[in-house]
């Protein structure tokens, strides 16, 4: 663990790294537009003026494509990682991620079951893949809450049910990606998550639903600590446990249905982004909600930035990058802790 | 109290481990012996031939195929296979073909053996087919299970050109009996492909559109059968440096290209698609968008198949896009 | 009121439609080391539990200083009452100071940080129990007996007027046994805080409480002075097992000696 005087030190270097990456972003790309006309078109604002240095495409590209894709990543890097702070809390479990109540086998479930039903498909309107992923997110969370008996019932109870759920919605999937086998690919592309599509007005929808519901959990920073004891004890020191987790799973739920269903299904970040922020930082929340909110903005942004760059023409799935980078740098710290503690 | 947890972990794992040991050897070698018998198993592919007979190929396997007498009882698990058996006038021979092979009209009154990833082995059994044929979206283990139950199987795939086309042809034609057909056909062909490329215009820039928005950009890229129509209908295609139909929005953009060819998207009809193409953003700011230079005429399975219909599939692409230079 | 923290009054309550408690009442006074003790499974820990409102009390069943028990809100209750469980594993890497501060939640503005006078208390309470030497120490690193007082430095700083105990003392050894209670016992008797303590070590029970009750299968059996409810009688009867009974020279509380063969 570091030491607690050079935190500062390390967000404002995961800022500066933030920054750096960001900008990078911005001027790589298959499109071949050098550092020097980005940096013009970035000058010459978001409305085109003739220029001999860029042209009319090469400044959409920059402002209407990979600007707003940039800011969304950013978004759901942050939405992920806090997310999966405020799940690893609730669960008292640093292996829960923002998917175990649901959210993403729903999300899924919904989109091949309307491909199936011919209701979502070929490219039909741009909203209606997010809303029935969002209306698939929040049913199969509901429906874990009623089964497993709702807040009353321990967080394990909760996790359990959904662990059940996961597997029934993920085998129905499954089921309607074989019947509707020439539709494959696209399901399969959406749920490997990507930012390909995004633009400036889902950016706002996504990001002003999401940031909004986050906001609040910034400031339950000491519930967010005492959660991590036991119901007794928490009680007993004056937490109420039983609204705090509700606002808490209610507030995080929503962020990250709304992104997954702009965005597809982004794993690893939330589990590990908070999980490697805890073994540097230490579990304190007042910390790790802001270096969560750091790292997971990094990691995506990029991800991202592999993703369009790696194969040229092609775009890989951003939750592969997520997974094939982030899974190994997660593996090197826990063999070193374990070393330590040893 | 969390240290002494992960000490005692530690020494019960090294417990299993020493028996561990003991059941992996054995079972390590059964798996491999198991894993490798199909290897050792493996028959004899090739029908031993000692005669020369005229119904005589080398399939896209290189396995010589050779049958004693015209094939009566035909199954075709490829579109494009059903029409140019169609085309080479034996359409009749046809007992059996895949839920895909609709053209021409007239097979839709052919039993269905399932679709192209997993057609049923048992039908195709059940009818009783001197010959299956099938290309090159047909899966190993189809054509491996169709072997096995003592089918003769022809693999006919020789690349997604035009040429590889007129290969196709005379190998179908050869192996069916009719060769004289398949020059026919081949020569219509060819003669479709002449009067487009008699068309003057200068080569446009052109996008084709295999899919787009939510579910990722697909195109023509370089190593496909459209690319190749699309070059000899006397167009440029944009995504001649891409492979395997991915592609990225922004160089969409980045090209802008003259002419966008849009077949209909599967399930929805040619004005409904352009109508949500030309309505998506980044799509609605192209060029050819805003200047309704979009080709939707072309149907799909004209120009994705690899069949007789191809040197139509020529014409008719070159035709569009002279009317919408003029 | 004034006399007693807590007021039990006709408290029901059944588990899975089998009643545990039937119209218990009792009350415990202020200023006391208050013991309860009983067999296993005669609703101890129950009875704590109902207390933290994890077992809701039937309407009117609890009354402490403002009324009823459920009246309260969670903050203005851990003023009240604070709990330290039998044992809780802490599985993050805290440090003693900061899992002593949670105690000062209750007391906390909602968008502070914590104020150079909650600083203060911690310290006092870290002070109290003898681990202000270990306070930047990650707690997972304590012992057994270590970490118990950190619990206890926690419900300290949560300045409650009582603190409810589930035997605290069960895991450790004699040393730690001893300096425990005796802690418990000078806030007691320094009027900081009235204790109620679940113990099972009848000797314990016997060396240090003012009050103790006595439960049998959801019931109080006896309640009062050490020497009028540890009775030899009594205690065989309620634990079922025989016991010896010494008193040392002018001494009134017994030193409890279970026949082991």
């Amino acid at each position: 663990m570091l030491n607690r005087k050079l935190y500062p030190l390390f967000w404002v270097t995961l800022l500066a790294l933030l920054v750096v990456v960001t900008l990078a972003s911005l001027a790589v790309g298959p499109a071949g537009i050098t550092i020097k006309q980005t940096v013009a078109i970035i000058k010459d604002g978001p409305t085109y003026q003739m220029n001999a240095t860029f042209t009319n495409a090469q400044h959409r590209i920059i402002w209407s494509l990979r600007l707003p894709r940039i800011l969304t990543a950013l978004v759901a890097g942050i939405v992920l990682a806090v997310s999966g702070m405020v799940y690893q809390a609730l669960f008292r479990n640093p292996m829960a991620d923002p998917y175990v109540l649901g959210i993403s086998s729903g999300a899924a479930f919904a989109v091949a079951l309307g491909i199936y039903l011919g209701l979502v498909g070929g490219a039909t309107g741009v909203y209606q893949v997010p809303l029935a992923a969002f209306l698939g997110s929040a049913g199969a969370t509901w429906a874990i809450f009623i089964l497993s008996g709702g807040v009353r019932r321990s967080p394990t109870m909760l996790l359990l049910t959904g662990i059940a759920l996961n597997f029934l919605l993920s085998a129905l999937m499954s089921l309607f990606m074989y019947l509707n086998r020439s539709q494959l690919h696209s399901i399969m592309q959406w749920t490997l998550g990507s930012f390909s599509t995004a633009n400036w007005e889902k950016l706002l929808i996504m990001g002003s639903i999401s940031l909004l519901a986050l906001l609040p959990i910034g400031f339950l920073n000491r519930e967010l600590d005492i959660l991590l004891l036991d119901d007794a004890s928490a009680l007993s020191v004056g937490v109420s446990v039983r609204t705090i987790r509700l606002i808490l799973l209610g507030l995080s739920t929503l962020a990250t249905s709304v992104t997954v269903a702009f965005c597809g299904i982004i794993g690893f970040v939330g589990l590990m982004v908070p999980h490697i922020m805890r073994l540097i930082v230490g579990p304190k929340h007042k910390n790790l909600f802001l270096f969560s909110l750091l790292g997971g903005a990094l990691m995506m942004v990029t991800a991202d930035t592999l993703a369009r760059v790696l194969m040229g023409t092609t775009e890989l799935p951003v939750g592969i990058i997520t997974a094939i980078g982030g899974a190994p740098l997660f593996i090197i710290l826990l063999v070193r802790r374990k070393r330590e503690t040893m | 109290m969390y240290r002494s947890g992960v000490q005692s972990h530690a020494q019960t794992q090294d417990y299993e481990e020493c028996g561990m040991q003991r059941i992996r050897i054995p079972f390590l070698i059964i798996v491999i012996t198991i894993t490798l018998f199909p290897l050792f198993a493996t028959g004899q592919k090739e029908a031993v031939v000692s005669e020369q007979s005229p119904y005589s190929i080398t399939d896209s396997r290189g396995v010589v195929i050779t049958l004693k007498e015209a094939p009566q009882r035909i199954v075709s698990l490829s579109p494009n296979l059903t029409e140019i058996l169609f085309a080479l006038g034996i359409g009749d021979k046809v007992v059996g073909r895949t839920e895909y092979c609709d053209y021409p009209v007239e097979a839709s009154d052919i039993p269905t053996v399932g679709d192209l990833f997993s057609p049923s082995i048992e039908k195709i059994l059940s009818l009783e087919p001197d010959l299956v044929v099938i290309g090159n979206l047909g899966q190993a283990q189809t054509i491996d299970a169709l072997e096995r139950s003592g089918l003769t199987v022809a693999f006919i795939d020789e690349g997604e050109t035009l040429e590889g086309t007129s290969r196709l042809i005379t190998k179908v034609g050869t192996l069916t009996g009719v060769p004289e057909k398949a020059l026919e056909v081949n020569q219509a062909i060819d003669d479709s492909v002449k009067k487009a490329q008699s068309f003057s215009f200068d080569p446009p820039t052109v996008y084709y559109v295999a899919g787009f928005g939510e579910w990722g950009d697909f195109t023509a890229t370089g190593d496909t059968y459209l690319h190749d129509i699309i070059t000899t209908a006397g167009a440029i295609n944009i995504a001649s440096d891409a492979v395997n139909w991915g592609y990225q929005v922004e160089l969409i953009l980045a090209h802008d290209p003259d002419i966008i060819i849009l077949p209909a998207l599967w399930g929805s009809t040619s004005e409904e698609t352009k109508r949500i193409f030309t309505t998506t953003p980044p799509y609605n700011t192209l060029t050819a968008v805003k200047e309704d230079r979009i080709i939707t005429s072309v149907e799909n399975s004209i120009i994705e198949r690899q069949g007789p219909r191809s040197g139509q599939a020529v014409l008719l692409l070159a035709q569009a896009i002279a009317n919408i230079l003029r | 009121m004034e006399k007693n923290v807590a007021t039990i009054e006709n408290l029901n309550w059944s588990y899975r439609n089998k009643p545990l408690f039937t119209n218990l009442s009792t009350a415990f006074p202020k200023d006391a080391f208050i013991s309860i003790i009983g067999p296993n499974g005669s609703g101890k820990t129950t009875l704590l539990r109902h207390f933290l409102r994890i077992l809701p009390p039937n309407k009117g069943a609890i009354l402490l200083e403002k009324g009823d028990l459920l009246a309260y809100s969670q903050r203005e209750l851990a003023k009240y009452l604070s709990y330290v469980p039998q044992t809780s594993r802490l599985e993050y890497d805290f440090s003693v100071y900061e899992c002593v501060a949670m105690g000062r939640y209750a007391h906390e503005k909602r968008l502070a940080n914590l104020t150079m006078r909650d600083h203060k208390i911690i310290g006092e309470a870290l002070e109290v129990v003898k681990l202000s030497h270990l306070k930047e120490r990650v707690a997972t690193e304590l012992s057994g007996g270590e970490y118990q007082r950190v619990l206890i430095a926690r419900a300290l700083a949560q300045q409650s007027k009582v603190i409810l105990l589930d035997e605290p003392v069960s895991h450790l050894d004699v040393h730690h046994q001893r300096e425990i209670l005796s802690l418990l016992s000078s806030l007691v008797k320094n009027r900081i805080a009235t204790v109620v303590c679940v113990l099972h070590d009848l000797n314990a029970v016997s060396a240090f409480s003012d009050l103790v009750i006595m439960l049998d299968k959801g019931n109080i059996v006896a309640e009062g002075s050490v020497e009028t409810v540890l009775t030899k009688e009594r205690i065989e009867e309620v634990y079922k097992v025989e016991v010896d009974l010494h008193y040392a020279k002018d001494a009134k509380a017994p030193l409890v000696i279970p026949k082991w063969r």
